[in-house]
C-alpha cells in the first residue's frame, strides 16, 4: 500500500476511534440517561431530550462510519495489522447498529405507555449487547495494533504500544463479560472501552506513520 | 500473500465455521426440549452462554475471512460471502440474546410481538446460512479445481453441501419458521464440511499465485 494513502487512512481511523469517545463524554456530561427506571422517568427523558439524544447518536454514527471505512481500507494493506483493522471495522459496524436501535426504537417503545416498559427494556438490552460487542471488537483490534507498534516502534512507541495493548485486553475482557451479564456492567464496559478507544486513536495515528510490520515496504 | 499468514488466517476461518456448528449441536442437544418457563428462567444463562460462544465464533470468522478476501486469486468473493454471512449470524444471535427474554416474558398480550422478534431473528439466521453456504460452495469449487484426489472429493462434497444450504435457506427466508429444521440442518452440514474445506484450501497458496 502506498504510504501517503496509509497516513491519510490512519488519520481517518484515529478520528473514527476518538470521535465516539468525545460523544460519549458529551453524553455523560449533558444527558446522562433517565433519572430512574420507572415509566415516568423513561418517557420524560426520551420526550424532552430527544433532539439532543438523536444529535449525539447521529454524530457518533458519522465518526463510526469514517472509522469503519478507513479501517477496511487499511485492512487491505499488507502486513500483520490486517486482522486488527478488520476487528475495528467490525466493532464500528456493531456500534452503528447499537445507535440505530436507539434512534429508531427507544422513543417509539419508551413513551407509548407503561405496559410497554418491558418491550423498551428488551430493546435497550439488545442495543447494549451490540454496544458491548462493539467495545470488545474495537478493544481487541486496538490491542492488535498496539502489538504492531511494540514490534515496529522506537523506545517510546514500544512503551505506548505495551500500555495500550494491556488496556485493550482489559477492555476486551470486561466487555465480553458484559455481553453475558447485560446492563449491570454498562459503566465498567463503557469506561474501559472508551479508554481503549481513546488510546487506540493515538496508536492508530502513530502506527500508520510508517509502513506496516511484516510488509515488504518495511523490510 | 505470505503463506504463513494465509495458513494462520485459514485456521481461524475454519474455527469460525466450526464453532457455530458446535454451538448449534450443543443447543439442540441441551436446550431444544426445555419448557418455556425454564428456558427464560433457570436455563437462560446456558442459552446466553451458547449464543455468546457463537457470536465469538462468528466474530473471529469474519475477521479472518476479511483478511483472506484481501489476497489475490479466485477465492475473494467466497471469503467476502463468508464474512457477510458471519455478520448476519451475529445479528441473529444478538437479537436472540438481547430481545427474546424481554419480549418472551412480558406477558400474554405481547406474544404476537415476541413471535415477530423470533421471526426477524430467524430471517437473519437464514440469510447468514445462505451466504455462508454460498461462500462454502465457492471454496469447495476451488478445492475441486486444485486439490489432489482426496481434496477433489472433499471439495465436491463441500460445494454440494454449500449449494444445498444456500437453496434451502433462500426458501426459508420466504416461508419463515416452517423451514427452521431443513435450513438449520443443511446450514450446519455445510458449516462442518466448509470448516474442513477452508482448512485444507488454505494449506497452499491461492490459484493465481501457485
Amino acid at each position: 500500500m502506498e504510504l501517503s494513502y496509509r497516513k491519510r487512512a490512519g488519520l481517518a481511523a484515529a478520528v473514527g476511534l476518538a470521535g465516539p469517545v468525545v460523544t460519549i463524554i458529551y453524553y455523560m456530561a449533558t444527558l446522562g440517561g433517565p433519572e430512574g427506571n420507572s415509566y415516568e422517568q423513561v418517557s420524560t427523558y426520551f420526550t424532552e431530550r430527544w433532539p439532543e439524544l438523536v444529535s449525539v447518536w447521529l454524530t457518533e454514527n458519522v465518526f463510526l462510519f469514517i472509522g469503519a471505512v478507513a479501517a477496511m481500507g487499511l485492512a487491505a494493506g499488507r502486513g500483520a495489522e490486517r486482522a486488527a483493522w478488520n476487528a475495528i471495522a467490525l466493532g464500528s459496524v456493531m456500534a452503528v447498529l447499537s445507535n440505530t436501535l436507539a434512534i429508531g426504537m427507544f422513543r417509539a417503545t419508551g413513551t407509548i405507555g407503561e405496559e410497554f416498559l418491558p418491550v423498551f427494556r428488551a430493546v435497550l438490552n439488545a442495543s447494549f449487547f451490540l454496544f458491548f460487542l462493539c467495545k470488545a471488537a474495537v478493544a481487541i483490534g486496538v490491542a492488535g495494533l498496539s502489538w504492531s507498534l511494540v514490534r515496529s516502534g522506537g523506545a517510546l512507541g514500544k512503551i505506548i504500544g505495551l500500555i495500550v495493548f494491556l488496556v485493550g485486553l482489559a477492555a476486551f475482557a470486561v466487555n465480553l463479560v458484559a455481553m453475558a451479564r447485560g446492563l449491570e456492567l454498562v459503566v465498567p464496559g463503557a469506561f474501559t472501552g472508551s479508554v481503549a478507544a481513546a488510546l487506540g486513536a493515538l496508536v492508530a495515528f502513530l502506527v500508520t506513520r510508517s509502513a506496516p510490520a511484516g510488509s515488504e515496504e518495511s523490510a | 500473500m505470505d503463506i504463513g499468514y494465509r495458513q494462520r488466517a485459514g485456521l481461524v476461518a475454519s474455527l469460525g465455521l466450526a464453532i457455530p456448528v458446535a454451538t448449534t449441536l450443543t443447543y439442540v442437544a441441551a436446550l431444544s426440549e426445555v419448557s418455556t418457563e425454564a428456558y427464560y428462567g433457570a436455563r437462560w444463562s446456558d442459552v446466553v452462554s451458547v449464543w455468546l460462544t457463537e457470536v465469538i465464533g462468528f466474530s473471529i470468522g469474519i475477521i479472518a475471512a476479511l483478511g483472506l478476501a484481501s489476497q489475490n486469486g479466485a477465492e475473494k468473493a467466497s471469503w467476502n460471502a463468508l464474512a457477510l454471512g458471519g455478520l448476519f449470524g451475529i445479528l441473529s444471535t444478538a437479537i436472540g440474546i438481547g430481545l427474546f427474554k424481554g419480549f418472551g416474558t412480558a406477558g400474554e398480550e405481547f406474544e404476537a410481538l415476541a413471535n415477530a422478534i423470533v421471526n426477524i431473528s430467524f430471517f437473519f439466521y437464514f440469510l447468514s446460512k445462505m451466504l455462508i453456504g454460498a461462500g462454502i460452495a465457492g471454496i469447495g469449487l476451488e478445492l475441486l479445481r486444485r486439490g489432489g484426489l482426496l481434496g477433489k472429493a472433499l471439495g465436491l462434497i463441500a460445494s454440494l453441501a454449500g449449494v444445498a444450504a444456500a437453496v434451502v435457506n433462500i426458501a426459508a427466508m420466504a416461508t419463515g419458521m416452517d423451514l427452521v429444521m431443513p435450513g438449520g440442518v443443511t446450514g450446519t452440514v455445510a458449516g462442518l464440511m466448509g470448516a474442513i474445506a477452508v482448512f485444507v484450501v488454505t494449506r497452499s497458496t491461492t490459484a493465481d499465485e501457485s
